[in-house]
């Protein structure tokens, strides 16, 4: 096995083993990771970790948080709610964001850049003012419906506030961008000689989107509904400022448990009951969708 | 390759030491600074929030020099963390619904030996908090849609006679007691909310809730609808009500039906300010305080002496005026306040929103 110091695996000392390092040049790239790994033991792992045996520990070992979790009826019905809007919220964003973001793909940079900053400018504002905008936009006798109304389009209002809508229309627009984004750096990399050589080969547009383009595009789309999904678990202010009374999501409960019931516990299990979820989710992507692929792993 | 890896090396421990400094740097000058206040009051926020730093506040720092920091919103759970990490921020909170039960321990008992309490009922007293303001719950109407508004709970359920969408609080607190008396209990035989009267209050609020559009959370919401026109009743704070009535927006209200509750001041345990805490409380709960929110806020105070300091005129637009008090019903914040009845209360709430 050759190293770049000429030294032999079997000589390696243990410690360099055990972290997978086969040279000092591995060893040097996991020392840069020093700062950041410690970073994130403090600031992330200690605190999740305390969070999580907050959730067990009441201060005796108790499985009642997670027992109340699962069997109350209540509390699957928020978490079913909750993985409901999340997919549909996923469904919608792909739909909307796959057929921008090969356009960015594909278009001059001047055209690509200004796009953009168009997909980015709402990403920077704040979700608070944007949900509070869209109730302008969509209440009972807001703009769209005005609109609609004035042309003569319908004689009702449309209920597009204060229901599961509205929260669909709120999330969808606070999370377009970071469904186009993996999209576009996967789609960015396809090699467009692949789809020349399957036109040349006899397969006409479709066949080439669904047996060419659409595979290989497939961590892009992973990574983007991934991404969307999880964020959409746990969003908090757009579904609260812009739902209904059925639309009650675990972020809310959370909320109210940490805030107002001071039940830290169960809001431990709570959360820890969607990370679950999400983790379960990626090591589901990883395996089946090639997620790895998104920043370079291998099959 | 050496030198590179030199390099990468001494700019992270560089950005390292540098976020150390910042970030431990304003710890250490906040923590100086403490001693000297300023005084911070934590309340609700908004219109209301503005007025109360106008009679509180801003008479406390010309009395005692001392600066004062307003801030917002009152977070229950923020004030648990915040006195078990002991690092307290807040010197006065002013707490929405009674004494909170639930953060007894998180808590300085009170110093009355500097707080007067001359003028307030026995009933607003506390080991913990003292009662700091009172506020009224009633139903605001759409004038461009009612030229009058209900008269009752039962007027608020008639849909035939007051056609339109609504809005109410999203809690079970008040919306029971609402819906009992639209089914015709009497006032005074509201409370104690009995399972079997809870079972009669979801029966009749089931048939209100087709017409629910929005169940608000925030003060500012229901006035927010009315104004708008996005619904044409709404449950809401008198105050709020009467400020955006000022605004311009055609929303109209009055004492019949309503709910009274009142508010506390309490201060966290911990606080390095714990002396000037309590003279800011002696300070809000003072007639001269009190007398000054009246004016500014139709919200009438606590303390009984502040009537001597008002104009008849205003004192006559206060919630608290005897002859507003005789149609409102004096909440039960002490029920509603302790943990085991709230807790499963909320639950059923919950189930019964999502049916």
């Amino acid at each position: 096995m050759a190293t770049i110091a000429g030294e032999r695996t079997g000589d390696l000392p243990v410690w360099m083993r055990i972290t997978g390092c086969e040279t000092r040049q591995d060893l040097k790239t996991l020392l840069l990771l020093v700062p950041a790994g410690v970073f994130l033991a403090v600031f992330f792992i200690y605190p999740l970790t305390r969070l999580f045996i907050m959730g067990l520990f009441d201060p005796d070992f108790t499985l009642q948080h997670y027992l109340k979790m699962f069997t109350h009826p209540l509390y699957l019905r928020v978490l079913w709610i909750t993985l409901k809007v999340a997919a549909t919220v996923t469904i919608v964003c792909l739909a909307l964001g796959y057929p921008l973001a090969a356009l960015l793909s594909m278009v001059r940079e001047k055209v690509s850049s200004r796009l953009f900053f168009m997909i980015l400018i709402p990403y920077w504002t704040s979700i608070l003012i944007r949900a509070y905008c869209w109730t302008v936009i969509l209440q009972r006798k807001g703009l769209v419906n005005t609109f609609l109304a004035n042309i003569g389009v319908i004689d009702k209002p449309l209920h597009l506030m204060f229901n599961t809508t509205g929260v669909i229309i709120g999330t969808v627009h606070v999370f377009l961008p970071l469904m186009i984004m993996p999209l576009y750096s996967v789609m960015s990399k396809v090699n467009v000689n692949l789809l020349r050589a399957s036109a040349g080969m006899g397969a006409g547009p479709v066949k080439t989107f669904l047996r060419v383009y659409f595979p290989l595009t497939l961590p892009g789309v992973a990574g983007g509904s991934l991404l969307v999904f999880i964020l959409s678990l746990g969003l908090y202010i757009t579904p609260a400022l812009m739902g209904g009374r059925r639309d009650i999501l675990m972020s809310i409960m959370i909320e109210q448990q940490v805030r107002e019931f001071l039940n830290w516990g169960f809001a431990s299990a709570l959360s820890f009951t969607l990370l679950f979820v999400t983790l379960l989710l990626y090591f589901a992507a990883v395996k089946w969708l090639g997620l790895n692929l998104l920043w370079g792993g291998k099959r | 390759m050496r030198q590179l890896f030199r390099k990468a090396v001494g700019f992270h421990l560089l950005i390292f030491f540098l976020s150390c400094f910042l970030v431990l740097g304003p710890i250490c000058a906040t923590a100086a600074d403490k001693k000297k206040g300023p005084v911070v009051y934590v309340s609700y926020g908004g219109s209301y929030q503005k007025v109360e730093e106008k009679a509180y506040l801003e008479k406390f720092e010309a009395k005692t020099g001392v600066k004062y920091l307003s801030v917002s919103p009152t977070d229950y759970g923020k004030l648990k963390a915040m006195v078990k990490a002991e690092q307290v921020e807040w010197d006065v909170v002013n707490c929405g619904g009674g004494v909170p039960v639930l953060m007894y321990d998180f808590l300085e008992p009170l110093d009355y030996t500097v707080i007067n309490t001359e003028g307030l009922p026995k009933q607003y007293i506390f080991e913990r908090g003292v009662a700091i303001n009172t506020y009224s719950e009633v139903v605001g109407w759409n004038t461009e849609a009612f030229k009058e508004g209900p008269e009752s709970w039962a007027d608020f359920w008639d849909v035939k006679k007051f056609p339109g969408p609504r809005a109410m609080y999203n809690q079970p607190g008040t919306n029971l007691e609402a819906a009992l008396m639209a089914d015709g209990v009497a006032p005074e035989d509201v409370y104690p909310l009995t399972p079997d009267k809870v079972e009669r209050a979801y029966k009749k609020l089931d048939e209100i809730k087709p017409h629910v559009k929005v169940w608000w959370t925030s003060g500012a919401q229901p006035a927010q609808l009315l104004a708008d026109g996005e619904v044409v009743l709404a449950t809401a704070w008198n105050g709020r009500l009467s400020n955006i009535i000022k605004e311009g927006a055609p929303v109209a209200f009055d004492f019949n039906p309503g709910f009274m509750h009142f508010g506390c001041g309490v201060v966290p345990k911990g606080t390095p300010n714990k002396e000037l805490a309590m003279q800011l409380l002696n300070q809000i709960i003072s007639a001269e305080s009190q007398a000054e929110i009246s004016r500014l806020y139709p919200y009438g105070g606590v303390n009984a002496k502040a009537y001597d300091l008002l104009d008849p005129e205003v004192a006559r637009s206060l919630n608290s005026h005897p002859d507003n008090l005789t149609t409102q019903l004096i909440y039960d914040e002490a029920w509603w306040g302790t943990p085991a009845n709230r807790e499963p209360a909320e639950e059923r709430w919950k189930e019964w929103l999502l049916q």
